[in-house]
């Protein structure tokens, strides 16, 4: 690789390596797996970037469809050190909207992300984290948009009873007009 | 939430920003983990300064380069062994010579003998560089009998998160054990991919099979071989032998990086000490990742019981 692409790389890694470490942890379900992902993905990028046109992508949309598919390819014949949380750890005055009381909300999620099925997980990090259309996930997995649809609808339910009543987190949300909890 | 038309289902407004909120505190709040900038960090050999981009591509590339020496591994030592059993000179290989001018018919017929009967390994990863510490990285051993795809072997990782994993290969099923649950079960069970127990490495560069190290493989990793040289003598604890060289070709999949190994094989012909190192870095800052993998217990019976099923958990 010739110089600059190496100090282009190492910037892309440096700037952007904590965002694709968080991400990876939400696709991994666990620290120890997404450091193993990441670092894949990272090699994977590192070995395909003299070719990237950068031009017309930026490296995290390489990133990102890298990462799917090593998890994809990886996880699905290798076991790692998943370990979905057997129970929903207790969580103090969610609504007192204090940073503390934010790392117990994401604590909480993560744990129960990593309690769902993989294309679940997928599709909800790649849509509400990543923010992605549905076309684009769906291209993604290698799915279609309708499976994607159903993928997210299945996923924040699991999620949603995975985390139990959450209203008292929504204490800054806007006013639901409908009613509906489910 | 609405149930949606046939193929899918529309989250309303609501659920999608509740989906985007959650995710949010879910990705903002993932704990800082030095894992990956303490690695770079005691790459570089310094204490409390911040990686630079030289250390991060060092270690990046001497991961790249420990990922590709274990996708190169595997690839063409078959079709070498293949070539020199018909006779015919695998393409682009040329035999170093020096004092034997059979030192490639000798590596080659040394894994050839290797699968065909059991053996011990033990293998151990490190990196090193003139101003890096070496580190090791982690190591394993087992045994394993490629004619029936039966072995088992131990993983130490010691980096980033220290930890053991368990293998057991009995044909076409792994089964591993690292310490968590799946399930409540201690032991998963995995197919092995393509109809094949055989990969060479700690962690495969592209696929998730960890199976114990097969000669079949090692054959088949000799296919960007470039040159066979025989060095001299070479002995172990019980045995006597002879050292070769070898160097791998760039080639355009793995670019310009640069693998170069030694293989001992004992008076009885068998594979003893496979060393392959690669060095990484840009400019004067050199690190090498070295792999030292030994053989022994040749012909020993090697016999796997899979754990009970009531503690395995079976991925599909």
């Amino acid at each position: 690789m010739e110089p600059a692409d190496e100090e282009d790389f190492a910037a892309f890694v440096r700037a952007r390596g904590d965002h694709w470490m968080r991400l990876a942890e939400l696709l991994a379900g666990s620290p120890s797996e997404a450091e193993d992902l990441l670092q894949a993905s990272l090699v994977k990028l590192y070995r395909a970037w003299p070719r990237l046109d950068l031009a017309t992508a930026a490296p995290d949309a390489y990133m990102r469809k890298i990462i799917v598919n090593t998890r994809r390819s990886w996880w699905g014949s290798r076991w790692r050190q998943e370990s979905p949380v057997a129970a929903v750890p207790d969580v103090a005055d969610p609504a007192a909207g204090d940073a503390a009381d934010r790392y117990a909300l994401g604590a909480l999620v993560r744990g129960a992300l990593a309690a769902l099925p993989r294309q679940q997980r997928n599709v909800l990090v790649l849509r509400y984290i990543e923010d992605l259309p549905e076309a684009a996930v769906a291209e993604l997995l290698g799915c279609s948009a309708g499976t994607v649809k159903t993928h997210a609808h299945r996923g924040l339910r699991a999620l949603r009873a995975a985390l139990g009543d959450l209203d008292s987190f929504a204490v800054n949300e806007a006013t639901r007009t409908d009613g509906e909890k489910k | 939430m609405r149930e949606g038309q046939t193929g899918g289902s529309d989250l309303d407004a609501y659920a999608e920003a509740e989906a985007r909120r959650l995710l949010a505190a879910a990705f903002e709040t993932v704990p800082a983990r030095p894992g990956l900038a303490g690695d770079l960090i005691a790459a570089a050999g310094h204490q409390g300064t911040a990686a630079t981009a030289r250390d991060m591509v060092v270690l990046v590339r001497t991961r790249t380069a420990r990922a590709r020496r274990r996708a190169l591994l595997p690839a063409g030592a078959v079709a070498l062994a293949a070539a020199v059993a018909g006779g015919v000179t695998a393409a682009g290989i040329t035999d170093g010579g020096g004092a034997s001018p059979t030192a490639l018919q000798a590596v080659t017929a040394a894994f050839t003998k290797m699968s065909a009967q059991s053996f011990t390994f033990e293998e151990s990863d490190s990196v090193s560089g003139p101003d890096v510490s070496p580190i090791r990285l982690g190591s394993r051993n087992g045994e394993f009998n490629p004619a029936n795809g039966i072995g088992e072997q131990e993983i130490h990782y010691y980096r980033l998160d220290p930890h053991v994993i368990q293998y057991r290969i009995i044909g076409k099923y792994t089964y591993v054990r690292n310490g968590s649950l799946r399930d409540g079960k201690p032991w998963v069970r995995w197919s092995n991919g393509g109809g094949s127990t055989s990969s060479v490495g700690i962690a495969h560069a592209e696929g998730g099979s960890v199976a114990p190290i097969n000669p079949v493989d090692l054959l088949t990793a000799l296919k960007g071989v470039s040159t066979v040289r025989y060095e001299g003598p070479a002995s172990g604890t019980g045995w006597t032998g002879t050292s070769y060289s070898f160097t791998v070709n760039p080639s355009k999949d793995f670019g310009a990086l640069k693998v170069s190994g030694t293989v001992s094989v004992d008076s009885s012909g068998r594979v003893r000490k496979l060393v392959t190192t690669m060095p990484a870095g840009p400019g004067g800052h050199v690190t090498t990742f070295t792999e030292v993998m030994t053989f022994g217990g040749f012909g020993i019976t090697v016999s796997v019981t899979p754990p009970p099923l009531s503690e395995v958990y079976i991925d599909k």
